[in-house]
């Protein structure tokens, strides 16, 4: 080995050698040492020559965990200064970042959020709440709400119990919807599905949080749920009719027969809703058929409501788009959709021949027509 | 072809071509009518008219020969919120009246939505309405002859640059000059140099071009050059002088996974348009660790991926991990991916079992659409004590799509 070489490499442990020494991480497990021997006696140190791997791990972790800090730092002081950044440049910042702490080690990371959560500091970033991919948030309203974005990026656990935190003491329909977020996650931190029915139910009675995003795309936990009980909560709320109808619709593509039964139970909704919901039911399911031949014969539906039935029936058009909890709904196969037109098809001519049913005879001949032909071209 | 005089935007490009044109000056560039010859050529093909109930619109079949795209506004009625009968598709309408034996009666559309902006409305968010005011029709018959108009993904990046652009569609009025237009004739609007700005959402504006009440539906071509052209948009609405696009982006591909079941069942073959075959690479590592006993903290194998195409996007991913333990049911393995995506891999399952083997574990619907690049980790979770667990390897296989014009696949 060279001398220069050989210089360098006694330098380089003799400094490894000193930060060993005076690092938290040995005086830790001197700590530890001393204590398990239950006498009080001193330790004796023993500088090594190599870093342990906890040594090693610590130094990174605390490195990681002073970058996560000083961003933040700067972070702050950029929004507090003249002139504003627009929008626009806070909502790239605001994305560069996440990517950035997201790459670090996720423990540390979700250690260093909750500590920057529990500080308080909060920023108005005048961004609408807007989900992205897989549920992320891809603009936030205040920086808090971006911190329990990431946080669900890193340990899930530890997000959970945050959330639960937040939720039982956040004033903020945007903070408590990204914060439920991380208890609908597989795995072991997600919540029961009473527990998430409690708390979607907590939101739905706070009618001042009515015009928040986050309250908004939280009424996408019912679709989750897929319970006959969350879809009977939504369906009783008496808020935004757009809100609670759209979230139907949605619930029921995806579980049709839940649906179905919301409105056998008699549930008070808006004809043209409880038409829809109907209108999804799988022809193919015979029990959902006979929930559906038993519909158009009651005599307490309007005209108007049965017409907007006979004229959707079964409806496969849907709404689609990303999504706070769930998967983005894709609810339809080539398979169901061409089983049910050729079961709807059966059943419609049957309803033709049906004198009970001569009033609905125009609509039932369009349908049948349309059924026709989406079984021929399915052949 | 006739090329519109465009005096402000992209003269010197086009001043040569420009001087061919027969028409007088106009500042801004409206419709023409395309040639009866034209029709069954390239892109003019792709085009047919919507109709749905009272309402008339244009749309275009892509990316599958299954499904058409269109504005939203002309099929649904957000203000009913009631879904009616699907639309009727035209295809390649140019006459008079619509001939009733070639209309196609879809099966359904899907469209998309966000709730945020429901619960918004009341504080009426300028042009909110246009920021993804489309969507993507379907039937079970094919909708064109011959393969369907590719997409381009990058739509919305490519507008905001200037890049020679077309819109094609059925105008029941010129909007700039009030004329009335009758029947359904296919118009173009351009070719011309433009470049498109943030309008609201996904939808993009420009000024100097106008369409017409009717093209709503329309597509927005841009040109790809030697590979032609392809679909960058959707028109949505514009005033006499302005036009507002949606722009395709890789959220599309949130519309596009609710569709593909639906029509791919019958169209089996998926093919990239642009040729760029799928590249899969392994990123592994064999480090020996053993996992602290019982405690629930995480042991990280960071696995730093590069090598892919700019841009690329996940297509599958796979991964395999071997860890030595006398109880599986003390484990728990969680993949995180750029951006903090998370998909467990393994969550305590098999208890009494010994070593954990997982080979080749598909999670790839767990990250559609996310970046290839940058950090993945394997997550390592001994939680129950007495057990000793030891991560012996750990594999990660990433397969690309190329993230530029694709389609959905055409029959055989």
């Amino acid at each position: 080995m060279s001398r220069p070489r050989a210089a360098l490499l006694a330098a380089v442990l003799l400094l490894a050698g000193a930060w060993l020494f005076f690092s938290p991480a040995s005086e830790d497990s001197t700590r530890s040492s001393t204590t398990s021997s239950g006498e009080g006696k001193t330790t004796t140190r023993s500088p090594s020559l190599r870093p342990t791997p906890e040594a090693e791990r610590a130094l990174r972790d605390s490195t990681a965990e002073q970058t996560i800090e000083n961003d933040w730092t700067d972070l702050l002081a950029w929004l507090d200064s003249e002139p504003k950044p627009s929008s626009k440049e806070i909502r790239e910042r605001l994305l560069a970042l996440r990517v950035s702490w997201t790459e670090k080690d996720l423990q540390v990371l979700a250690n260093a959020l909750t500590r920057l959560l529990e500080s308080g500091e909060d920023r108005n970033l005048g961004l609408a709440f807007r989900v992205g991919p897989h549920g992320f948030l891809q603009s936030w309203p205040t920086l808090r709400v971006f911190l329990l974005d990431v946080l669900a990026a890193s340990d899930p656990e530890l997000a959970a119990a945050t959330a639960r935190s937040v939720i039982a003491k956040t004033d903020s329909a945007d903070e408590f919807a990204v914060s439920l977020r991380s208890l609908t996650r597989k795995g072991l931190a997600r919540a029961s599905d009473e527990e998430l029915l409690t708390h979607f139910k907590t939101l739905l009675g706070r009618s001042e949080w009515k015009n928040s995003g986050g309250f908004g795309e939280a009424f996408d936990l019912p679709r989750l749920l897929g319970t006959t009980a969350a879809a009977e909560a939504l369906a009783r709320w008496e808020g935004n009719p757009k809100l609670r109808n759209r979230a139907l619709d949605e619930f029921s593509a995806d579980h049709p027969a839940e649906g179905i039964a919301l409105v056998q139970a008699d549930t008070p909704l808006e004809p043209a809703a409880r038409a829809m919901l109907m209108a999804r039911a799988d022809p193919a399911d015979a029990a959902q058929l006979a929930a559906v031949d038993q519909y158009l014969r009651d005599p307490l539906r309007q005209a108007g409501e049965i017409n907007a039935f006979l004229e959707s029936f079964p409806l496969r058009s849907a709404t689609t788009g990303y999504r706070l909890y769930g998967k983005h709904p894709a609810p339809y196969t080539f398979e169901t959709i061409t089983a049910g037109d050729r079961a709807a098809l059966q059943q419609v001519t049957r309803w033709m021949e049906d004198p009970a049913l001569e009033a609905h005879r125009g609509e039932l001949a369009s349908l049948k027509e349309r059924l026709e032909e989406w079984v021929n071209q399915a052949r | 072809m006739k090329i519109v005089k465009i005096p402000v935007v992209g003269v010197l490009v086009l001043a040569s071509i420009a001087t061919a044109s027969a028409k007088p000056k106009s500042k801004t560039t409206t419709p023409e009518k395309v040639a009866d010859s034209q029709i069954k050529e390239d892109p003019y093909r792709f085009n047919g008219a919507v109709t749905s109930g009272e309402a008339r619109g244009s749309g275009f079949c892509a990316w599958n020969r299954r499904t058409f795209f269109s504005a939203a506004h002309v099929v649904f009625d957000d203000d009913e919120m009631v879904w009616k009968s699907p639309p009727k598709w035209h295809p390649q309408a140019h006459a008079n009246k619509l001939d009733r034996k070639a209309a196609i009666q879809s099966r359904g559309f899907f469209r998309w939505t966000n709730y945020a902006e429901i619960v918004e409305e009341e504080d009426a968010i300028n042009g909110k309405a246009f920021g993804r005011d489309f969507i993507i029709g379907f039937s079970f018959t094919n909708l064109t002859s011959g393969s369907a108009a590719r997409i381009n993904m990058s739509g919305s990046a490519d507008l905001k640059k200037p890049v020679r652009s077309m819109m094609t569609g059925y105008p029941a009025r010129i909007a700039y000059s009030d004329q009335p237009i009758g029947g359904f004739f296919m118009y173009r609007t351009g070719p011309s140099l433009n470049t498109y700005n943030t309008y609201s959402g996904s939808a993009l504006e420009t000024t100097l071009i106008s369409t017409g009440p009717g093209n709503s539906g329309g597509p927005i071509w841009t040109d790809g050059g030697t590979a032609g052209w392809s679909a960058a948009g959707v028109v949505v609405g514009g005033l006499p002088s302005e036009t507002i696009v949606y722009a395709f982006s890789s959220e599309l591909n949130t519309m596009l996974d609710a569709v593909s079941p639906v029509v791919k069942a019958g169209v089996p073959q998926s093919v990239n348009s642009n040729s760029v075959s799928s590249t899969s690479r392994f990123f592994s590592s064999n480090r020996k660790q053993q996992l602290p006993d019982g405690v629930h903290q995480w042991t990280d194998y960071p696995l730093n991926v590069s090598g892919f195409e700019k841009d690329a996007k996940v297509e599958s991913v796979k991964v395999s991990v071997k860890v030595k333990t006398t109880h599986q049911g003390d484990l728990q393995v969680l993949l995180t991916g750029p951006g903090g995506v998370q998909a467990l891999v393994h969550n305590q399952e098999g208890g009494g079992k010994r070593n954990l083997i997982i080979n080749s574990k598909d999670l790839s619907e767990f990250f559609e659409d996310v970046d290839l690049e940058g950090r993945w980790t394997v997550r390592f979770q001994d939680r129950l004590k007495g057990d000793i667990c030891t991560v012996e390897s750990v594999v990660l296989e990433l397969t690309s799509v190329p993230g530029q014009a694709s389609s959905g696949g055409t029959e055989p």
